[in-house]
């Protein structure tokens, strides 16, 4: 299973490259939102997205709304963020570009078997 | 974890300290860690590095600022990340911190949200050196000003905010958000 991990914090980056990997997962990195797109531009398939919100150059939220308009449509996009849910608004327009769960950081190993039920419904 | 009483003249400041402790308890798993006074907040230095997020709403301005040596994130990271000291690398070990800010931010905004404060976090950042530039003192009145250390085993993180009020509505809508229950976190599934 291919997944692209996306945090401008190299620290979470590292660790969410460590978890995965120890899963078995197949992991590429990027940095921000901006060398995400990018990456995902040259890829031909990706199974799991899991990406940091807050990011400059783009957030997560908006680099699932360009993943959503691309030929990775449809691909599982997890966000992680230290925020909460509050606003309904902000969940609808994560809905309809495909995310699939707001996770809180600090992001946690456990969090891996929630992403591969996820990926097994699919 | 505990929380000294703070003496301070800014009711916000109360939910940015215990903000601060449960956020750093959270992402670092260290469930003794205090938070209390800073000694001397007037020095020239508070930390060779100084890992900041900025707040904004239209109510209130805030900065917070977490004053750090790099023996301290490393030792933190240590805790953390599982590493030996030569594993960890300079630039991780303030990332760390920075990304602590980050999940302050995170947190102080869930906090305000529930409170109906529509607010902005920015990208949290860091600088080096001397750090005195960042504490200078305004004499507005609507500007505040609070110092305070975490503490964890002999260690610890210097924490400097300030926050300038531009509304005091702001104080009733905290006071009345404490009544609620806290927003969702964990696994949000949409």
């Amino acid at each position: 299973m291919k997944i692209l991990l996306v945090d401008d914090s190299t620290t979470s980056l590292n660790f969410l490259e460590r978890s995965f990997q120890s899963a078995g997962w197949e992991t590429i990195s990027a940095k921000d939102g901006l060398e995400a797109w990018e990456v995902a531009q040259k890829l031909d398939s990706l199974d799991v997205v899991v990406s940091d919100y807050n990011m400059p150059g783009l957030n997560g939220l908006e680099l699932a709304q360009k993943l959503d308009s691309s030929n990775h449509k449809g691909v599982l996009f997890f966000l992680l963020t230290s925020v909460g849910i509050e606003s309904k608004e902000l969940i609808e327009t994560a809905r309809e570009v495909g995310v699939k769960a707001w996770i809180a950081k600090p992001f946690q190993e456990n969090h891996i078997q929630l992403i591969q039920k996820a990926l097994e419904e699919k | 974890m505990t929380i000294a009483k703070p003496k301070i003249e800014n009711p916000l400041h109360d939910l940015i300290r215990a903000t601060a402790l449960s956020s750093f308890c959270e992402l670092t798993t260290i469930e003794d860690a205090e938070l209390g006074p800073l000694e001397h907040p007037d020095r020239l230095v508070l930390g060779f590095k100084t890992a900041f997020i900025l707040i904004h709403s239209d109510w209130f301005d805030c900065v917070f600022k977490a004053h750090f040596s790099i023996a301290t994130a490393k030792h933190l990271l240590m805790i953390v990340g599982g590493l030996a000291e030569d594993e960890i690398e300079y630039d991780d070990a303030a990332d760390f911190v920075k990304e602590y800010t980050n999940m302050f931010g995170g947190h102080f905004l869930d906090h305000l949200a529930k409170a109906k404060i529509r607010s902005e976090l920015s990208i949290p950042t860091c600088s080096e050196g001397f750090d005195d530039i960042l504490r200078k003192k305004d004499t507005y009145d609507n500007h505040f000003y609070d110092y305070c250390r975490i503490t964890f085993g002999s260690n610890g993180l210097n924490i400097s905010l300030e926050t300038i009020i531009k509304n005091e509505q702001v104080f009733a809508n905290l006071e009345e958000s404490a009544r609620n229950p806290t927003a969702k976190r964990g696994v949000v599934m949409i």
